[in-house]
């Protein structure tokens, strides 16, 4: 698997593109961290990653294919969209949620069968979650639900997980929890993009990041490359202090650290 | 020691203060910041105002000399086209010859109960829209008026409650076709207690307050804390529904009972009662004190709703103590509804669709947006009632009220959330 | 935790038995209510015995029988009746409850797709101004044709319909122009109160003109047509157009779960949820429409069921749909028996006015409970 973004340019009308000359790729078993400050169109080029808006110029390609062109089942077989939670208006079950995973695979008219009850069932397990699948999706804590939407994202069978901002709004043990599971997936072979507000978790995933700034090219290539003092500047305007050292079991640990006035 | 809190609250005022400027101008409603432009619209909306009661007066004084019953010639039930000019000149003639007699003799004349009826209508426009105006700054909410907020559905059911259940032929308002003398009227008062004298309206305020505080209960539950517009659209509409079902039954019940007087009271509060001029002067009085009252008060605060408009803690962090003022100017906005609905009967959208008027005239500063919004309600009643008047049908009013506003809101709707850059604009 | 197939599995037959006392207790109570309401004849005259009415129906069968095949099976069909004292009065009951019972299921059901298209749980097709659309097409029908609008067939329904789906047209067209290109719930709810509570003006204002007689033909034609309507035919007909319509949401039953879901998140996972929306809009207009002609004011039943369905089987669409039909037609015989029990000042309260009453209540329920859903 791998997905390659090449020369796209990307926003809502043409001619006035809100990004411009974006190159990165994710393979299978890669993290990809989206680094950038707030409305600099991280959302813009998600949506162009995930297919739901044409790119100006420029391809998106999946498997060397060009994705533009494909249909929005086909999409959800290959990449799965796992979004900022929002609660949805009925009281839903966990293990409903995670069983639409499935829809893709289903159809518009079909129902899903017993293999997809237990696919769904063992995404759940995955996550850890099979203890919560009798209770309300809208009266679990938040850690759990984004634990919850990463499985119905499982449960599509993608290729590549698209996360948004998949800590946001999480307290810190929450965060954590989270961050290993999203560790222990990409182990499994999944190929991950997710965006974050926060270095020290593409740090913490090893992983490759691509830059967003304002007015200037992306940068891309591995955490400890590109997240350095002059690119934090040149992106956020603030100074960064990047401090490493080795925890107990002798490991390389990085963090980036901000300095205040 | 002190000096450190004091410190520290002045900078929390200042932070605060910060964050007002940044919203207003984020929200693109910079109506405190920039001075000039704040003069200039005030300056604007007072030619507004000035300009609306000109109108509002030269069509009262036009309406009341040179309009005939019936000058179209034809009702909506029978077509005959007997007014010449000679007739219409002598109509005219009665009519100012009968104003210049009753006002300086104080004489009966049937002008008079045409002078009280232009009043209570005047009246009627003026409070619904000014107090929808209001309703609308103080939910901060634009979908807010008295008809979608359930407060007249509330009045329909308090009064139907009263009809039904309490009303008696002892009670003063039992025949609301009496004509009486000051001297009666005096009599009246001293032989009965406040309650009895104001048991329909009473009953009626009651059942506004209810419905509004259902309406917006629901609407704060549903959006935790501040109003959720869809949740408050939808219950108004399910309340409305509710009551309309259950008033058309007992309508139904009321018209098949022998009690003539009761069917009246029911058929006066579903289509309203201006089947004739039958204002006296002590209903023109007694609605009008309450208004005329409410209405200062809303124009009087209209600085406030600016406030609470940006927010509760921006307010509170402008010294304003938000909940006093919140709850006076609901009640002041029901209490008018409420009188317009035991007097006049149901009056829909009228509140809902002239404070959008107003906002697209004056913009956004309720200390304009208030009064304006009810110089241009009590235009529209006065026109639709000439209209009315003058093709001959009075009884329609209520009814071609609903409609001209319900069509006038739907084109502004269309019109105005299209161009909106924020939901209030 | 589950990890094996084995024990996947016996969670899933665990699933599957998760309601099936409910459903019993569902059924039983339906059962009761269709015969309750079949054998009480009303305060004052009793009951008929059940044993007689049974007799009375399966007599009902074999006429009908009797009918279709010309007479070739039961040629005597005067002597199938005799001895039975009350036929005709269980029969014309039985009539009346199996077509409300169609109408409830029908509007519960029109209540769920509106719920599940609008991603709201206070959503009602009676809110885009249906219901007022019907109220005024009676209405007209009532002034125009005066007594003889029992004898009318093709008409009522053009009429109903017509103004129905042009009222619907206009806040679908309103709405949208309103929304612009991001048009939304919000737009066309606005656009429908202002039209429901034009038409309530106009019909409140008209009532009060109208004679006693016109009355009396008003409010029976519009709030108990079900007395007159209660032919085999009409609900034939009623079911043949609400099976058409509700044949593409019962496919699609599993799916009406995605677009419950945020548009972006509902496209990522592979449904495209515009077309399946504007679908459901339609089609619950379309259904309460059916269920109106038929049954008279019943409206808010479509915003009731979908609360109690919800909280006694879970938001899962596949079961709704069925626990909805289900509950809709039990609450509509249930609310018919109530209506013939009580009597206000020697009128029967029309059964809308009831299932009215009985939303308020329910809704303030719903709402306090289920505030967390709401953002």
């Amino acid at each position: 698997m791998k997905l390659e973004v090449k020369n796209v340019e990307c926003g809502y009308t043409a001619g006035a593109p809100v990004l411009r000359d974006v190159n990165f790729s994710v393979e299978a078993g890669e993290i990809c961290c989206l680094l950038g400050p707030n409305g600099v169109g991280k959302t813009t080029l998600f949506k162009t990653v995930l297919g739901l808006l044409k790119p100006l110029s420029g391809t998106v390609r999946m498997n060397g294919e060009d994705i533009s062109h494909w249909s929005s089942r086909r999409l959800a077989h290959s990449m799965a969209y796992v979004s900022q939670f929002h609660n949805p208006p009925f009281p839903y079950r966990v293990k409903d949620v995670v069983l639409l995973g499935r829809i893709n695979t289903v159809g518009y008219f079909g129902q899903p069968s017993e293999m997809d009850f237990e696919i769904a069932e063992a995404a759940m397990a995955d996550m850890g979650i099979t203890h919560l699948r009798d209770t309300v999706y809208t009266d679990i804590s938040g850690g759990e639900r984004q634990l919850v939407m990463i499985a119905r994202a499982l449960a599509q069978e993608p290729e590549l997980l698209v996360m948004d901002e998949p800590t946001a709004s999480l307290d810190y043990g929450n965060m954590v929890r989270v961050m290993s599971k999203i560790r222990s997936l990409r182990d499994k072979g999944f190929g991950i993009i997710m965006t974050t507000h926060s270095p020290d978790q593409a740090f913490m995933c090893e992983s490759t990041v691509a830059l967003l700034r304002r007015g200037a090219p992306l940068v891309y290539g591995f955490a400890a490359e590109v997240i350095t003092q002059e690119n934090m500047r040149s992106a956020y305007g603030v100074d960064v202090k990047i401090i490493e050292f080795f925890d107990t079991h002798n490991r390389l640990v990085r963090m980036c650290s901000p300095l205040l006035d | 020691m002190s000096d450190l809190k004091d410190y520290q609250d002045k900078q929390k005022k200042k932070n605060l203060d910060a964050k007002i400027q940044l919203r207003m101008e984020m929200e693109g409603r910079n109506i405190f910041q920039d001075e000039t432009l704040r003069r200039h619209r005030m300056s604007h909306g007072g030619r507004v105002i000035v300009a609306l009661a000109i109108a509002i007066f030269v069509l009262f004084i036009l309406s009341m000399c040179f309009v005939p019953y019936g000058l179209l010639g034809f009702t909506m039930t029978d077509i005959h086209f007997d007014y010449s000019l000679a007739t219409y000149r002598d109509v005219t003639i009665t009519r100012i010859s009968g104003l210049l007699d009753y006002i300086t003799t104080g004489g009966s004349s049937t002008v008079q109960f045409v002078i009280y009826t232009h009043i209570v209508v005047i009246l009627a426009g003026m409070a619904l829209s000014a107090s929808g105006a209001a309703y609308q700054g103080v939910f901060r909410n634009p979908m807010s008026s008295p008809t979608t907020l359930g407060v007249q559905s509330g009045g329909l059911i308090g009064g139907l409650i009263f009809i039904c259940f309490f009303a008696d032929s002892d009670l003063f308002w039992y025949n609301s076709n009496m004509i009486i003398s000051a001297s009666e009227l005096i009599e009246q008062m001293n032989s009965q207690s406040i309650f009895q004298l104001c048991a329909q309206q009473l009953c009626t305020l009651a059942g506004c307050f209810a419905g509004v505080m259902l309406i917006v209960g629901i609407a704060f539950a549903a959006g935790r804390g501040k109003i959720n517009t869809v949740a408050l659209m939808l219950a108004g509409s399910v309340f409305s529904t509710v009551i309309n079902q259950i008033g058309q039954f007992i309508q139904y019940v009321v018209s098949l009972s022998e009690d003539e007087n009761k069917a009246t009271m029911v058929n006066n509060l579903l289509g309203g009662r201006f089947a004739a001029e039958d204002f006296t002067w002590y209903e023109a009085l007694l609605m009008g004190i309450p208004v005329v009252i409410c209405l200062v008060i809303i124009f009087a605060l209209g600085s406030k709703i600016n406030i609470m408009v940006f927010g509760e803690d921006e307010a509170k962090s402008m010294g304003l103590n938000v909940t006093v003022f919140r709850n006076i100017l609901i009640a002041v906005c029901t209490i008018l509804t409420a009188v317009i609905m035991s007097f006049c009967g149901q009056l829909s959208m009228l509140g809902f669709m002239m404070p959008h008027f107003a906002r697209y005239l004056v913009g956004p500063d309720f200390r304009v947006l208030t009064p304006v919004s009810a110089l241009l309600g009590g235009l529209t009643t006065l026109i639709v009632y000439d209209v009315c008047y003058m093709v001959g049908t009075t009884e329609r009013f209520n009814m071609f009220t609903g409609v001209v506003c319900g069509v006038m809101s739907i084109f502004f709707i269309i019109f105005y959330r299209r161009n909106r850059h924020a939901d209030w604009a | 935790m589950p990890t094996g197939l084995e024990e996947i599995r016996a969670l899933r037959r665990e699933d599957k038995r998760e309601h099936r006392r409910l459903w019993l207790v569902l059924w039983a109570l339906v059962a009761a209510a269709l015969a309750f309401d079949v054998c009480f004849r009303g305060w004052g005259y009793g009951f008929v015995s059940p044993l007689e009415a049974a007799k009375s129906l399966i007599a009902l069968v074999r006429v009908e029988f009797a009918a279709i095949t010309q007479g070739y099976v039961y040629t005597s069909s005067s002597e199938l009746t005799t001895g039975l004292k009350y036929y005709a009065e269980t029969v014309m009951r039985f009539r009346t409850a199996l077509l409300l019972m169609a109408g409830g299921a029908v509007l519960a059901l029109s209540g769920t797709v509106y719920q599940a298209s609008m991603r709201n749980p206070m959503a009602v097709p009676t809110m885009l101004g249906v219901s007022s659309g019907v109220n005024l097409a009676q209405l007209l029908l009532v002034l125009i044709y005066g007594t003889s609008v029992y004898s009318l067939t093709t008409t009522r329904y053009l009429y109903n319909y017509g103004i129905a789906a042009a009222i619907l047209l206009i806040v679908l067209l309103g709405g949208k122009l309103a929304g612009g290109k991001h048009a939304s719930v919000a737009d066309m709810l606005i656009v429908g109160t202002v039209i429901n509570r034009m038409i309530n003006t106009v019909v409140n204002y008209v009532r009060t003109e109208m004679d006693t007689e016109t009355l009396v033909l008003f409010q029976e034609y519009s709030e108990n047509s079900y007395n007159i309507y209660n032919q085999f035919s009409n609900l034939a007909i009623m079911c043949a157009v609400s099976l058409a319509l509700l044949l593409p949401v019962y496919l699609m039953r599993f799916s009406y779960n995605a677009i419950s879901f945020e548009d972006g998140d509902a496209s990522a996972m592979g449904v495209r949820p515009g077309a399946m929306r504007v679908y459901g809009l339609v089609a619950g207009a379309l259904l309460t429409t059916t269920a109106m002609i038929h049954c008279g004011n019943v409206g808010m039943l479509a915003l009731m069921v979908p609360h109690l369905c919800r909280y006694l089987f879970g938001a899962d669409f596949r079961k709704l749909f069925w626990s909805s039909a289900v509950c809709g037609a039990l609450l509509m015989l249930l609310s018919e028996i109530i209506q013939r029990m009580i009597v206000f000042e020697e009128y029967e309260v029309p059964i809308g006015s009831i299932i009215s009453l009985l939303t308020v209540p329910v809704l303030i329920w719903a709402m306090l409970r289920q505030r967390r859903g709401w953002e």
